[in-house]
């Protein structure tokens, strides 16, 4: 009778254990972020970089810089303030040309440039123009998109820099303006690892 | 034999067109379908399907495409039109053999039926949830051995029932007072209390364990994986891609946050991939973000926000930044947001708590070799060098104002 009883505990025991680790196994939302204490320390009152902001048209607070503004710092100390001046050629086949005849890296190039150049190369180019620039990247292999030139192909072989700036900031083709991810150090240094690639 | 003459030459005809188109098509892949479809619709120029019905003769097309900026400047009439097209100025082929172009040409005039188009899209994960499932098969198996014990109870329970009552029958004894479930528990225990007491005390025990876990999870996000707007898969653009974290996130290696990226970047390649392995349906949101026309691939004038869900939240009262850790710091992305280049939905990996920040601090040396940003300390503190390792904690890493300010 009492070992019935006792048997009887156990198994009700079990399925409470059972129900227990039940409930806490469903708290874990994955919508959720869980309990906070003090929320307002989590959820600042005040507008942080990607919050919504109510004082914009848009109800963004990141804005983008005025039209022809200036980063601080953008240009080395060294660089010639002409090319501190907002990129003057327009976005048309006339800027490209021009670009091509006029435009020169106002940085000088080194062995250190075209080294930096190819860890940015790497992080921001490769995907689609391949390892070596044959147009082959990783991106491209999959079939989502169609490959771009090879820097050493008859199409790009003897491309002028001028006109490899004014791509990356305008973007060509299929290639979009990539203006707002390199400063225009980084986009000379980039040109200048793909110098490399175009004697290969 | 004079059908069998004609089938035979048309077959060698036929395998000759074959082989031009065939040429003709690797051709405009490499050279020509950077800016165009070979079907009418436009990409960056027009669509070439119909070309040679629009252009003035092949001869011209030849010219064009092999020196479009010497046509516009000799005054061709139809080349200073379809200059207007668009502002990216088609590139000049000049290595282009006039029998390439009409390869080409023949390519786009009778392009080869599409095959296993469809296939790739239907292949691509959807999932992304792979997580979730585990835990719900858990789950649901811990329902069903709780059901199953509960079921069990109330049939022996039920058993003693009757055999209690057909002993009491047998025997001719009154069948002893019936407790139910509660009184035979009480009574249980008050025949047992040593028992009781170490049940009691496993049970307090167990609680305040459990009490103190669930403390000490307020206010961590660790495994947070909300919902976002649009399903922006991790696992397809980092991963199978294989586009690097900071070619998105530009902002990781140049200031405090890792940024989330603005829908130009999104536009670098969803200018032209419209279509997911879901569809058109989340792509198309980022075009009605951009009051963007696929169609016509004109912009809007009224572009609204896409409201991310934020994953990553630090309080307010810690300083944290990205470019310090990413760039001087060397530190990989993974080794704090895991391997996000297989996650589906996008989830906070490390709890951030100060413990987990001051325990990295404690046990990470210090990279400084072929590191610029320490060069000068290195230089300037050759004490230092004692053998151990200079840990970030070393260097001042576990003062409070460097984080608390």
């Amino acid at each position: 009778m009492n070992k019935a009883l006792k048997y009887n505990i156990s198994l009700v025991g079990a399925a409470m254990f059972c129900m227990v680790m039940l409930i806490s196994s469903c708290t874990t939302d994955p919508n959720s972020p869980g309990v906070e204490y003090m929320p307002d320390m989590y959820r600042s009152p005040s507008y942080e970089t990607y919050s919504a902001n109510p004082v914009f048209k848009d109800s963004m607070t990141a804005q983008l810089p005025v039209a022809g503004t200036i980063t601080r710092g953008e240009w080395p100390a060294t660089a010639s303030i002409v090319n501190a001046l907002p990129y003057a050629y327009p976005n048309n086949l006339d800027g490209y040309i021009a670009a091509g005849e006029e435009v020169k890296s106002p940085i000088q190039k080194t062995e250190t440039t075209s080294a930096e150049g190819k860890a940015i190369y790497e992080k921001m180019c490769m995907h689609c123009h391949g390892k070596e620039g044959q147009g082959d990247g990783q991106l491209i292999e999959t079939g989502k998109f169609p490959p771009p030139p090879a820097y050493n192909g008859p199409a790009l072989k003897e491309l002028p820099e001028g006109k490899m700036f004014h791509t990356i900031t305008y973007g060509k083709g299929l290639m979009g303006s990539h203006a707002s991810q390199l400063t225009k150090e980084e986009r000379w240094k980039v040109i200048h690892y793909i110098q490399e690639l175009q004697k290969l | 034999m004079r059908i069998a003459s004609i089938l035979f030459s048309s077959l060698l005809l036929l395998a000759a067109f074959g082989a031009t188109a065939q040429d003709g098509e690797k051709l405009f892949k490499q050279n020509c379908a950077t800016c165009h479809l070979a079907s009418d619709k436009a990409l960056i120029g027009p669509g070439l399907a119909g070309i040679e019905d629009r252009a003035p003769s092949r001869e011209w097309i030849v010219g064009w495409v092999q020196n479009p900026d010497g046509m516009i400047a000799s005054g061709d009439a139809y080349a200073n039109t379809i200059k207007e097209f668009s502002p990216t100025a088609m590139t000049a082929f000049g290595y282009l053999e006039e029998g390439d172009i009409h390869a080409i040409l023949d390519y786009i005039a009778h392009p080869p039926a599409p095959k296993e188009v469809a296939v790739e899209a239907a292949a691509g994960p959807v999932e992304g949830e792979s997580g979730s499932l585990d835990e719900n098969t858990l789950r649901n198996v811990l329902l069903a051995i709780a059901g199953l014990l509960l079921v069990l109870v109330v049939i022996l329970s039920s058993v003693r029932k009757s055999l209690t009552s057909l002993l009491s029958e047998k025997t001719g004894e009154t069948a002893p007072e019936e407790l139910g479930a509660w009184g035979s528990i009480t009574n249980w225990l008050n025949m047992n209390r040593g028992w009781t007491g170490v049940i009691l005390l496993v049970a307090t025990l167990a609680f305040l364990r459990w009490g103190v876990i669930e403390l000490m999870e307020i206010g961590v996000y660790q495994g947070y994986k909300p919902e976002q707007p649009i399903a922006f898969s991790h696992k397809i653009h980092a991963g199978q891609n294989g586009i690097n974290c900071v070619y998105c996130h530009t902002s990781a290696e140049k200031g405090k946050t890792a940024g989330i990226p603005s829908l130009n970047v999104c536009m670098n390649c969803h200018s032209y991939v419209s279509e997911g392995p879901s569809g058109t349906v989340e792509i198309a949101k980022i075009y009605a973000a951009l009051d963007y026309n696929p169609e016509t691939k004109v912009y809007g004038d009224s572009p609204k926000a896409i409201e991310w869900v934020r994953v990553h939240n630090l309080p307010d009262l810690a300083y944290f930044n990205h470019s310090q850790h990413v760039v001087v710091g060397k530190i990989e992305c993974q080794k704090c947001h895991g391997a996000v280049e297989e996650m589906g939905v996008a989830e906070q990996h490390s709890p951030l708590t100060m413990g987990w920040c001051v325990d990295c601090h404690r046990t990470t040396s210090v990279q400084v070799a072929n590191n610029e940003y320490y060069e000068d300390l290195h230089e300037r503190t050759p004490a230092w060098h004692d053998g151990n390792p200079v840990t970030v904690e070393r260097i001042g890493g576990l003062e409070c104002a460097k984080c608390h300010y």
